[in-house]
């Protein structure tokens, strides 16, 4: 390797074990959710005629593991990148790395055996009228275990923080008043912003756990509304949060790529300082179609929803574009795929805008438009920048190089099948698809069409991905033992 | 302070679980009221021909009870004296379920009852064929207390818009102004846009003042944002600490 950017990280044992643990963990746990998904789409393309009555379980524990996952998997490389700055806890890393482990397989035990085909959301009163009693129990235990092990990861890194840096220091008020102080990188700014929304969001959850368990304990009813607005603050910011998580590490290293660095500086620090104080509200907008929500509300969604993307979005669009403009960039494999990944987040971060423009969302909102958005930017954005620095951290500690046929063959192969299956669901949408439909009628027979050939374009990824994914855990292998 | 803030804690959810009931009227709204024959003062009618003439106020009574109907059609007259200040448009119906009940049983009872505006009060019987055939279209359950020969039965408020469709029930004894006024907005068809499909619902974001059209922030609301609160207490918190924040500056 010619360049080394994880050198530091690298050289704190512990930290480098327990990611590379983990790393290795998800890209192996990722292929389940991954085939739940193929699975979805096979039988909503009629290629499967047995497995129906487990379209809703599939689509649970789909949406679940890949959030769980790739949250942890994001978490987990922040936590490798600032350990070049400041000092996480071994200990602390590992307890919640087990948590989220048990937390998930409880999540796959209330899904498959406890009946608990809520939706990934497990919007109010669904888990109240389907699933064992136990599997109930057991479902909103995994969420209380998973968000435990996330609470106390963020709340270590916050300390880990605040041992180097003033709070002041970390949000960049210094670069916002224009006063002097001492230079704060960009990655302790988005990460302290992000770990901040990440902590409200999970005690956001535990009181939304608390009201289900009052419910189950007691013959109180909750109100929906409320448990609609607590789950979607808390899951809708939460996988927000998730690729402002690896965003930190992508202003760390991107630049990198063109032997440069982002700088901190004003209009950074106010960008992300402002989307700490309007991220919470972005979520109103999947409450546009709950006519009795307020209509002041359905206002503040429409405008924090801009607010929140556009800021964090275009700024870092802009710097990236840029940067890549007047640098000579190294495009290797790496870099390459980060640069897709920002572009495939702008894709679906207009398409999410679009969606949530209130009139737009009162036509798309139950199409497969949400599914095509969604994916693009979680799934070919944040978790594929995820796999690509896997991929940089993979090379530098087994110290092998990259063949030059990943970027001609092994790139192209994972980007057609990502993307087919992704134009899948936008040409879904708009035909008014609807969403969430385990099979289409015959007035909908285009719906059936499409999800066939996303299958087959899942297929074509997934070849790709067990070739890289074996690349990558073979150097994980040799990197560990080193 | 630990003590302190769990007691507060559970105070609250303890206040908030109060008066916990279950809520089947979504199971009979929207639907026509059954096209059974009713005895009044002066005339026999269907009953959805009589909606049909203007929205309706039903109430179930029967005249011998010396259980809850009296209190509660006096309570409910004067609470719907208020209405009828601000010029509603709409008749109050009261029948009865009981087979022994007669004509002249309910007018005695209209008499007890003594209603304002006695023109827009009506009191009544149902064919007692046909009883069994209404209470059942409305959920109205009742038993026959075979000491004391009374009707054990829940207080019942239903409100029929002037199409004849059912759109409110409202089954309880201490019914709120607020629900009254929920249910004279939907029988006149305007549009409710909040009330609690249960009142029962431990806590909300929002609850809405039927009388005068608003929304009102209610606790559900600090629910959502008070975490936010906390979390910026406890950042402030661990990056105050001085053996933290002090080590390397």
């Amino acid at each position: 390797m010619e360049q080394t950017f994880f050198s530091e990280p690298i050289q704190n044992k512990g930290i480098r074990n327990t990611t590379l643990v983990w790393f290795s963990l998800s890209l192996v746990l990722f292929l389940v959710p991954a085939a739940f998904g193929f699975l979805m789409r096979s039988i909503q393309g009629n290629l499967l005629q047995d497995s129906h009555h487990l379209f809703y379980h599939f689509l649970t524990s789909h949406g679940l593991l890949m959030v769980g996952i790739w949250f942890t998997s994001a978490m987990a490389l922040l936590t490798f990148s600032l350990s070049k700055y400041v000092k996480p806890r071994v200990g602390m890393y590992i307890v919640s790395l087990s948590l989220i482990v048990v937390g998930a397989l409880m999540s796959l035990w209330a899904v498959f055996i406890g009946d608990m085909a809520t939706g990934w959301y497990f919007l109010y009163p669904l888990p109240m009228r389907i699933g064992t009693a136990t599997g109930r129990i057991v479902f909103l235990s995994s969420i209380g275990v998973l968000g435990v092990g996330w609470l106390l990861w963020s709340i270590d890194l916050l300390l880990a923080i605040a041992k180097k840096y003033t709070l002041p220091e970390t949000l960049g008020w210094h670069y916002i008043f224009g006063e002097s102080g001492r230079e704060v990188p960009p990655i302790i700014m988005i990460a302290v912003v992000s770990l901040i929304a990440i902590i409200v969001c999970i005690l956001i959850a535990v009181i939304l756990l608390l009201l289900y368990l009052l419910e189950i304990a007691s013959s109180v009813v909750n109100d929906a509304l409320l448990m609609k607005n607590l789950v979607f603050v808390f899951g809708h910011t939460v996988a927000n949060m998730n690729l402002y998580l690896v965003i930190a590490v992508f202003y760390e290293y991107f630049p990198k790529f063109g032997g440069g660095e982002f700088k901190n500086g004003r209009m950074l620090a106010i960008v992300w300082n402002s989307v700490l104080g309007i991220v919470l509200f972005a979520y109103f907008h999947h409450l546009y179609m709950d006519f009795i929500q307020p209509t002041v509300v359905q206002y503040i969604g429409q405008f924090a929803s801009y607010g929140a993307g556009v800021a964090a979005a275009t700024f870092t669009i802009f710097s990236v574009l840029a940067f890549v403009s007047t640098h000579k960039m190294n495009w290797n494999f790496s870099s390459l795929l980060l640069f897709i990944s920002v572009a495939m987040w702008t894709i679906g971060g207009v398409a999410a805008l679009i969606d949530a423009t209130i009139p737009v969302n009162f036509k798309m909102h139950n199409t497969l438009w949400v599914p095509a958005h969604f994916h693009t930017y979680y799934f070919t954005g944040a978790a594929t920048m995820i796999l690509s620095f896997m991929w940089t951290i993979a090379c530098e500690v087994s110290g092998a190089g990259e063949q030059p046929w990943m970027k001609k063959f092994l790139l192209p192969l994972l980007l057609a099948g990502a993307s087919g299956f992704l134009l899948m669901f936008y040409f879904g949408g708009l035909h008014s698809i609807p969403r969430r439909y385990e099979v289409y009628p015959v007035e909908l027979s285009e719906g059936t069409a499409y999800a066939k050939a996303a299958a087959y374009s899942i297929l074509l990824f997934f070849a790709g991905y067990i070739v890289f994914m074996g690349m990558v855990l073979k150097r994980f292998l040799r990197g560990m033992k080193t | 302070m630990k003590a302190a803030t769990l007691s507060a804690v559970l105070i609250f959810f303890l206040a908030a679980s109060v008066s916990a009931q279950t809520d089947e009227e979504k199971k009979f709204l929207y639907r026509e009221v059954p096209d059974v024959s009713i005895q009044l003062l002066n005339r026999r009618a269907s009953l959805l021909a009589f909606c049909k003439e203007e929205p309706t106020i039903i109430s179930l009574a029967y005249s011998r009870c010396a259980g809850i109907c009296y209190p509660f059609l006096l309570t409910l007259r004067d609470n719907l004296a208020e209405a009828e200040k601000e010029e509603k448009k709409f008749r109050v119906l009261i029948i009865s379920f009981d087979e022994k009940d007669t004509q002249e049983n309910m007018q005695t009872m209209a008499g007890a009852i003594h209603p304002q505006n006695t023109s827009r009060w009506f009191f009544g019987t149902i064919e007692r064929s046909q009883i069994k055939t209404f209470t059942q279209a409305v959920g109205f359950t009742f038993t026959l207390d075979s000491l004391s020969g009374q009707l054990n039965h829940p207080p019942i408020v239903i409100g029929v818009n002037g199409d004849g469709t059912i759109v409110r029930i409202v089954k309880k004894f201490d019914i709120s102004n607020n629900e009254l006024w929920q249910v004279y907005h939907e029988i006149e068809d305007e549009f409710v846009p909040f009330y609690k499909e249960n009142i029962a619902t431990s806590i909300s974001c929002f609850t809405y003042d039927s009388r005068k059209g608003k929304f009102i922030v209610s606790w559900g609301m600090l629910l959502l944002y008070t975490p936010a609160i906390l979390v910026a207490i406890l950042v402030w918190r661990i990056f105050s600490i001085k053996k933290i924040a002090g080590v390397q500056k």
